[in-house]
């Protein structure tokens, strides 16, 4: 019997990703898609707002994109930024996320591109 | 028929699975998707629908304020990334609280959630009397479908998502709003007395102005009813 089950890479959280896709490639592709193409601004003003120093808009950028990493299997990011979120409260100094929020972005673009390896996959 | 619903989320992807998990279910339409809560409040003004996924943390209006502005409440779904909300989703009687990312099998218990208190409960089966008053109804408890007369029933209790059906033997609770009961019940000698309590009427003891007795226990009867409360009682 021919098996079709997709195997994802084994960097991204696959027990997840079959929790929300159920083997449906076309979906999953259409769910790595949405990431790809609505992550390069949210990142782009997740940087800013850092940059900027405001804490709370910071936390609210942060909040808003920590559990679209989980739809493309990266939910160690999504715990990443949950920790990052928390971290927010009570600080005045932006700077004191600096090693956590670097942790983060250093992760994100390491797998971001077997984020499109899997999106090409999916799609062929 | 399908059950309405829309969708309140700032962030697209979130939307974009909500709505997707929607038309896999096939027994639900989506009549509007919404960045934000101020767009979806002007719509549900025009608009009545069953079900509201909503995400709580949005700029400007939050999950909660919009709520609060809500002539009507459909059945309330909230979405979020924090767990933090939870104590406050209790309070607004919201259904379900669905963390982010929400998988399909988490989103379908939410959503059967909400069918049985929509679809199955107060009555699915019923007798009817002669004069086509019903006489009994069928109420879902304990995972069983139990049939109650009329005559038996002295009160119904909301306890917010669910109702406390009273008899003189045993008492009943039921995933149902005390909307849905009134319903159904209002016109086989029922009557709401109070935003908690719909009443039987034969089973009055005796009313003050703002209190009836039934088997001893005292009911409220809110300002708004007590004429209505009077009009439907034989005074001498």
């Amino acid at each position: 019997m021919q098996n079709n089950t997709f195997i994802y890479d084994q960097r991204l959280d696959a027990d997840f990703l079959d929790s929300i896709y159920e083997n449906d490639k076309e979906y999953a592709a259409f769910g790595f898609e949405q990431f790809l193409k609505g992550y390069p601004d949210q990142i782009n003003e997740l940087e800013q707002s850092f940059k900027t120093g405001d804490v709370n808009n910071f936390r609210q950028k942060i909040h808003k994109l920590k559990p679209t990493f989980s739809f493309v299997g990266l939910t160690d990011l999504t715990a990443k930024a949950e920790i990052i979120e928390k971290n927010c409260h009570g600080i005045v100094e932006i700077a004191v996320l600096d090693d956590l929020y670097l942790d983060f972005k250093n992760k994100l673009f390491e797998l971001i591109p077997v984020v499109k390896e899997e999106c090409d996959r999916l799609n062929a | 028929m399908k059950l309405k619903v829309i969708v309140v989320d700032d962030e697209p992807m979130s939307r974009g699975f909500i709505e997707r998990y929607c038309e896999k279910l096939g027994d639900l339409e989506v009549t509007g998707s919404f960045e934000d809560a101020e767009t979806a409040l002007k719509y549900l003004d025009k608009n009545e629908i069953d079900i509201i996924f909503l995400d709580v943390e949005m700029p400007n209006l939050s999950g909660f304020q919009l709520l609060d502005q809500m002539i009507y409440k459909p059945k309330v779904i909230l979405t979020t990334s924090k767990i933090d909300y939870a104590f406050d989703a209790f309070q607004y009687g919201v259904v379900d609280y669905l963390k982010k990312p929400i998988t399909f099998s988490r989103f379908q218990e939410a959503l059967n959630k909400i069918k049985i208190s929509i679809t199955i409960d107060p009555a699915t089966i019923s007798d009817k009397s002669a004069d086509g008053s019903l006489e009994d109804i069928f109420i879902k408890s304990d995972g069983k479908l139990i049939r109650l007369s009329f005559r038996d029933i002295l009160y119904i209790e909301s306890l917010g998502d669910y109702v406390k059906y009273f008899t003189s033997t045993k008492n009943y609770i039921a995933l149902c709003t005390l909307k849905a009961v009134e319903e159904k019940m209002g016109n086989n000698g029922f009557m709401k007395v109070h935003r908690s309590f719909i009443v039987n009427m034969n089973k009055i003891k005796d009313i003050q102005d703002n209190t009836l007795v039934i088997e001893g226990k005292v009911i409220p009867i809110s300002r708004s009813f007590q004429s209505e409360v009077k009009s439907r009682i034989n005074v001498v």
